[in-house]
This record gives structure tokens, C-alpha cells and sequence, in this order.
């Protein structure tokens, strides 16, 4: 299958959702658990996709650098965000690729941003909290113009939900348990 | 139909031997294609996003060939003689021709399929599908109610292989606790070393089941009919169960076959048969079988292409001739079996008979509810382990043979053949007694059968 990506199963995905509407809905959940200091570990919760729970059996560890009071163990929350950001994106991108045709030699994405650190202590009222921008470089090479890949890039990151979700923000709610 | 004739007199002057079937639509593209002629390409490269592709899911895969546009409507019999059956269009010859072929020629359509993703509906190689594998999945759909079918080397293949397509990394399944011996050794031993668990639990009792349910709980495996003992499971129960907590339900409709009840209606999502059994009906071949929803079944054939079950063309020949005769022979089945299941009953030698067509039977109420035929098993007791060894030896007509669903009446004792692991506590606790004997009925005539039983009976007391 071109880029791995069967074609044929996403339209007949698409007639479906076209169909029954349910079937697209996607639940996630991951619960992420205090280790010790800044360590964590994440681990998936069983994800809801139509009518079918799917399990979801993994786990990953979450730390912060020395510099920032952590024991350098693992990559840190905003590396995961970028991450999660850079492969959503490049699931889009191979789609519309093979949508498109296009069979793709090589596919890097490298994601990059910026905090202020002020805005997390509360140093400078004027330094925002949230990360400044999302930028992101992707290195392709397959049998299309650079027209073409960059008409995808487009495409993926209009389509992409995780690109999307930083892009337009989304509403956060939180409440507490005491335990 | 010119368009046909010039088709084959093409075929015919290259020397190029094409699966060719009649085509209820016979437009130039269809009718070049090795394969299923209703599964067109997705529309790669004419679509800019994923919606703007025009393929759809289908039944199948198919040949589609004249007879299965009127098998909508056809009833059991007539299914089992005609529907999936392609009669040979170069030579006019009845019936499906075996395609003995490890491996197909190869042109751009199928290339295609392969790129974009749908291999399944074309001949490229015998493991991922072959015209004779598709005559009888298509029989065996039509007769199950199913969009779609794969045939399997053995019935534990279409087992496996269904199971570990349903199944992500450290998955729960919640399986019945009287399953057949393969699946009993596949859940017990196997799937355990691939990181799945496994809850045993009675098939008869819903609220444990569903009680059995945790958050990484995917599937539930059960058998329609219990063995030895013939309980009936209520699978509509089952399937309420699966929908409502987003699981999957397979189920083994081996002792009941698509005949007695169509479990896809009742919320399976994936049914598997043992074709070894009565869908083939001779004791001559070793196969499997799993059927569903083309979305369902479309998931289980990578799995098939990587574990390697498929089934030889050959062995498709022989079990869809064997399917031509099922509707006959389960009646057969039936009716030699509640004759039999009847005689025990009047016979001082034997304790208890089990069979769902018994007024006494406890499920008999339920077999009524679920079934439209009770099939041939007859389970039922004489004195001792030793007794049961007496009478097999002194049965005549009766072959004394592991495995069920033949023409010819077997019969097998469960101490030493299917639960010959357990201790006979264990046996007791399960409700399989001393004596126990399973029969499976063939479609000899019943006075012959019971009179081969009466004859050796009588021995007992020799």
C-alpha cells in the first residue's frame, strides 16, 4: 500500500461516517500519575471509537530538566505537546499524500516553540502563560513538485485535530476530587 | 453480451486463461477485472481530500456473478445448491471449476489494488484469494446472512485468527467456560503469553458475564451449544450485553450451523464454524470459517494474510459440494437424533439424554426460542466410564471416531477423548457423569441406528 495508508478503507470509512455518524466519534482519556518530584507517568485509558472500546495498554514517563527542579528522566510536558502536535500532523500529511497520489521517501517534521517562563511564575503580569507560537518545518522528499507538498502541508494542518486544537484553542474545564 | 463473446474470443486467441464469470453488468472495465467487478478503485489522485474519494464498503468479495443478484430472496435449500457457485463460462461446465492455483497474472488493476488498498478484492495470490475460496465464502455468507466471508484451513484457524483481529495489546476477553478442547487450549495456554487474560465464565449466566466485564475488556467468546452436555446459550442475551458495553461477540455456531440460528442477528459480530463439521458433512476435509459484517470480516483478513490459514482450493471444492447438501442432511440429522434421543429415554440402561428436542431437556424452551432445528448431538449416560467402553466397542453401525457433523453416526466418550485432561471430579463438576457418551448423529436410517444401539445395550449385561 502506497505510504502504508490503505486508500480504499479511508473512503469506505468516510461512506460509513457519511452513513452513521456515531461511528466517527472518538473518546480519549489518558491519566497522568505523580511519581515523585516532577516525575510522572501517563498511561492510556481505553478509547471509544463508534460502537467499539478499544484498549489502549501504554505508558509513558513525563519529567522536567535539572534546571527546572527535575531529575532529566524523560521528555517534559511541553515536548509531549509538541510531539503530539508534530504526529497528528504527519498522520494528515500521509493521508493526504496518499489521496494524492504521492508516494513519499522520507517525511521528518520538526516542531518547534517558546515559552516565557515569567508568565508560569508570575513574574512579569505581561508574560503570557501559554507558549508564544508553534512552528514547524517538515522535511519530505517522494515523487511529487514542491508545489504539491507544500498544497499538503496546508491541507494536513487544516486537518489535522491536534494542529487544529492549538490553533483555535479549545475550552478547559477542571474540577477536584479529594481523596 | 457481444461485448462478452469478444471478451472471450479475446481470452481464447491470446491463450490467456482469465477468470471470466458472467457479469450481471457487462461494461468493458468490468468485464476485464480479475476480481470482485463492483469494487472500483478509491479515486486516488482525482481527490483532494479524504471525502472527495468515491469508494464504499461492499458485501463480499465477489464474482457477482448472475445467480447471486436473485439470491436475495432464495430460501435455505436453494441457497445452499446456487448461491456463491459460478459455473464455468469458458466451457459451459456446471458447478465451479477448481482453481488449482498457487498464483495469479497480474496487470495494472490489480498493482492498483495493492497501492490503494484493496487487494482483497482481486486474484493476485491464493493466500489473499482465489475464485475457488470465494464460491464457497459466498455460499457460506448467503446462507449465514453475512456480507462477508474467509474461509480458513482448519476451524481453530478461523478461531485464531478472528480472536487475535478483535484483540489490542493487553486485552481482556470474557470466554465460556465450556469451550470446545482447541479453543479452550488456545484462550487457557496461548493467549495468555501474548499479553491478553482471560475470564472463564458460565455462558448461561449473563450477569456474570457482564460482571466479568473490566476497562480493558474487548471480547466475548462463546459457543451456541455446549459440549457435551448441549446447553443452550442465549446469544440474543449475549449480544445485548456486548452492545451496550461497546464490546465484540464471537460466536462458535459449530453445533448448530447457520441452519438452526442466524447469530449475526442476535448481536454477533463475527460468527466461526468448524466447516470440518456438518457444513461439510463428509469427514473428508479439515476447515474453517469466519463470517460478519465486511467492515468486521475486512479486519481479519490482514490477519489471515499473516498467520497463513487459508484454505486450499481444493478442500473449497469439496466443501462446497458438501454445502449443496446441508438443508438435506440437517434434517436428516435432526429427525435420526430426537428418534434416538426418544429410544434412550425408554431404555432402563441409560440414566439421563440430553438433547435440546426433548420436552425434558432443561433449555428445551429456549432451543425452541433460538432454534429451527435441534441438530444432531445426543448426549447421554450409562452406568460406568467402563460400560460406555463396552458399548462402543459392540456398536456396529456407529463408528467410534472423535469429531462430529459426518453422514455416518460417531461416537466418542468425553472421559477419554475432549475432556480427557480433567480428573473425573472435575468431569462431575462440570455435569459431564460416569458413562457419559456423545453421539453424533448421521443420516443413516434411524432403525438402523437404534437398532444398533439396542444390540449393543443389551450386551451390557453379558
Amino acid at each position: 500500500m502506497r505510504n502504508g495508508i490503505s486508500t480504499a478503507g479511508l473512503s469506505e470509512f468516510a461512506y460509513e461516517v457519511r452513513q452513521q455518524p456515531e461511528q466517527a466519534r472518538a473518546g480519549y482519556g489518558v491519566t497522568v500519575e505523580w511519581l515523585s518530584g516532577t516525575r510522572a507517568q501517563a498511561r492510556t485509558l481505553p478509547m471509544i471509537l463508534g460502537d467499539q472500546s478499544l484498549n489502549r495498554d501504554f505508558r509513558w514517563l513525563i519529567d522536567e530538566p535539572r534546571q527546572l527542579g527535575g531529575s532529566n528522566h524523560s521528555p517534559n510536558p511541553q515536548e509531549y505537546l509538541l510531539s503530539a502536535f508534530g504526529s497528528c500532523l504527519m498522520v494528515a500529511y500521509l493521508v493526504g499524500a496518499s489521496v494524492l497520489g504521492i508516494q513519499l521517501s522520507l517525511l521528518e517534521i520538526d516542531v518547534r516553540s517558546e515559552l516565557d517562563l515569567a508568565g508560569f511564575l508570575a513574574t512579569d503580569p505581561d508574560a503570557p502563560v501559554q507558549v508564544k507560537q508553534i512552528s514547524y518545518t517538515i522535511r519530505v522528499a517522494g515523487d511529487a513538485t514542491p508545489e504539491q507538498f507544500e498544497t499538503l502541508r496546508r491541507a494536513a494542518q487544516a486537518h489535522s485535530p491536534n494542529a487544529m486544537s492549538l490553533a483555535n484553542g479549545v475550552t478547559v474545564e477542571g474540577t477536584v476530587m479529594t481523596c | 453480451m457481444r461485448t462478452q463473446q469478444k471478451e472471450w474470443q479475446s481470452v481464447a486467441e491470446s491463450g490467456t486463461v482469465l477468470a471470466m464469470t458472467r457479469h450481471v453488468d457487462e461494461s468493458p472495465l468490468q468485464t476485464r477485472v480479475k476480481g470482485d467487478p463492483l469494487a472500483t478503485p478509491p479515486g486516488v489522485r482525482s481527490a483532494a481530500w479524504v471525502n472527495e474519494l468515491g469508494r464504499q464498503r461492499r458485501d463480499g468479495p465477489s464474482q457477482r456473478s448472475a445467480g447471486r443478484a436473485a439470491g436475495k430472496c432464495w430460501r435455505p435449500a436453494t441457497l445452499a445448491v446456487h448461491a456463491g457457485t459460478q459455473d464455468d463460462v469458458l466451457t459451459g461446465a456446471v458447478g465451479t471449476p477448481i482453481y488449482q492455483t498457487s498464483t495469479f497474472i497480474l496487470d495494472d488493476d490489480q498493482y492498483r489494488a495493492v497501492a490503494d488498498g484493496y487487494a482483497r478484492d482481486r486474484f493476485i495470490y491464493t493466500r489473499y484469494g482465489n475464485p475457488s475460496q470465494w464460491a464457497v465464502q459466498e455460499k457460506l455468507a448467503a446462507l449465514e446472512g453475512a456480507e462477508s466471508a474467509i474461509v480458513f484451513s482448519s476451524g481453530m484457524a478461523a478461531i485464531s485468527t478472528s480472536v487475535l483481529s478483535v484483540l489490542d495489546k493487553g486485552a481482556h476477553v470474557i470466554a465460556s467456560n465450556e469451550l470446545y478442547g482447541g479453543t479452550y487450549n488456545l484462550f487457557h495456554h496461548e493467549l495468555p503469553s501474548l499479553g491478553f487474560s482471560v475470564s472463564f465464565v458460565d455462558p448461561r449466566d449473563p450477569q456474570t458475564i457482564e460482571q466479568s466485564i473490566g476497562p480493558s475488556t474487548m471480547l466475548i467468546y462463546v459457543e451456541t451449544m455446549t459440549n457435551p452436555l448441549l446447553k443452550v446459550v442465549d446469544i440474543p442475551a449475549i449480544g445485548e450485553i456486548a452492545a451496550r458495553h461497546r464490546l465484540r461477540l464471537i460466536v462458535d455456531a459449530t453445533f448448530t450451523t447457520p441452519l438452526a440460528m442466524r447469530v449475526l442477528d442476535h448481536g454477533a459480530h463475527v460468527v466461526v464454524h468448524s466447516c470440518t463439521k456438518y457444513l461439510n458433512g463428509h469427514s473428508d476435509l479439515v476447515a474453517g470459517v469466519a463470517m460478519g459484517a465486511r467492515k468486521y470480516i475486512d479486519q481479519i483478513w490482514p490477519r489471515l494474510l499473516a498467520l497463513g490459514g487459508c484454505l486450499d482450493p481444493h478442500a473449497c471444492f469439496l466443501l462446497e459440494r458438501g454445502l449443496k447438501t446441508l438443508p438435506l442432511r440437517m434434517s436428516a440429522h435432526a429427525r435420526g437424533a430426537q428418534a434416538i434421543a426418544e429410544f434412550l429415554l425408554t431404555q432402563p440402561k441409560v440414566h439421563v439424554v440430553h438433547y435440546p428436542g426433548l420436552p425434558n431437556h432443561p433449555d428445551h424452551a429456549l432451543a425452541n426460542r433460538l432454534f429451527n432445528t435441534m441438530g444432531g448431538m445426543v448426549t447421554f449416560a450409562v452406568d460406568t466410564d467402563a460400560a460406555a467402553l463396552r458399548l462402543l466397542d459392540r456398536l456396529q453401525v456407529m463408528r467410534q471416531a472423535t469429531s462430529l457433523g459426518g453422514v455416518e453416526t460417531l461416537v466418542s466418550l468425553p472421559f477419554n477423548t475432549s475432556h480427557a485432561t480433567y480428573t473425573a471430579d472435575q468431569r462431575a463438576r462440570l455435569g459431564i457423569p460416569p458413562g457419559c457418551v456423545r453421539l453424533s448423529v448421521g443420516i443413516e436410517d434411524p432403525q438402523d441406528l437404534i437398532a444398533d444401539l439396542t444390540q449393543a445395550l443389551s450386551a451390557l449385561d453379558r
